[in-house]
């Protein structure tokens, strides 16, 4: 599965979980980074990146495609963050999500941040690695 | 043809075990502090590559420190590494990983996926060092 094809499905689930609010990537939020329309008052950002994982043979080259996708809930109020925090783990947390391209997952909790004032809005983030 | 041959007693393994007891707590110290050091350099580096112009003096607040307590059950041997608070030290909150505004840069996350496996090696190979 290519990286696209990851953040596609990520999306997509988060997307399905979370409807009406709607999982970014941080370039692509309204009225943000330039981009037109005012920015939502409820969303979710997501980054995907990959990790370096050991490999457990102490002969050969063994290559990992390990990966760290990180969701930050972003709402006016905080409520609505612990709500998307909810959804989102819901749908991602210990959940393989098939696609066209394969499977990608499961996502294991690796660490989280609690909400708070953040410019504006409330916000919080959790962090997993597949 | 050259061969070595060694020669160990009950009486040689105790005085042995003796010994051991005596450096063992040193030398775990010693590989938490090592691995606390080589955690900080690679994360410093990562922030050194990632913090821009706006974060530039980020990297300085890395530090180490080796925690002085010995646990709840009085055999934890902890250290950390990290951005401590403080001038542009307190940036690690919205950097590591981001705000509603700033991507993350996960630096610190990087560098323990980095170190942890060596580390976790490092302490394995203690016992058959003490045991040489």
């Amino acid at each position: 599965m290519t990286e696209k094809e990851q953040a596609t499905a990520i999306l997509e689930a988060l997307n399905s979980a979370l409807s009406p609010a709607v999982a970014y990537e941080y370039d692509k939020v309204p009225g943000s980074y330039g981009n037109n329309g005012s920015r939502p008052a409820k969303y979710v950002l997501v980054d995907i990146s990959r990790r370096y994982v050991e490999k457990r043979l102490s002969s050969g080259e063994v290559s990992v495609s390990g990966g760290r996708l990180g969701v930050r809930y972003v709402a006016k109020s905080t409520n609505d963050a612990r709500n998307m925090r909810t959804l989102a783990t819901a749908a991602l947390e210990d959940k393989i999500l098939v696609a066209a391209g394969g499977e990608v997952g499961p996502f294991v909790f690796e660490s989280a941040e609690a909400i708070v004032p953040d410019d504006g809005y409330q916000s919080g983030a959790d962090v997993f690695t597949f | 043809m050259a061969s070595i041959r060694v020669m160990h007693g009950i009486g040689d393994l105790a005085d042995d075990l003796d010994a051991i007891r005596l450096r063992a707590r040193g030398d775990m110290r010693a590989v938490v502090r090592d691995g606390v050091k080589v955690g900080n350099t690679v994360a410093k580096d990562l922030a050194r590559e990632s913090s821009g112009k706006h974060a530039k003096k980020y990297p300085r607040s890395f530090t180490t420190s080796m925690n002085a307590g010995l646990g709840l059950f009085g055999n934890t041997i902890s250290g950390e590494y990290g951005p401590v608070p403080g001038d542009q030290g307190s940036l690690a909150g919205i950097l590591e990983n981001g705000s509603v505004n700033n991507p993350p840069h996960r630096n610190l996350a990087r560098s323990a996926d980095l170190i942890g496996p060596s580390f976790a090696q490092e302490v394995s190979r203690l016992p058959s060092k003490w045991f040489w």
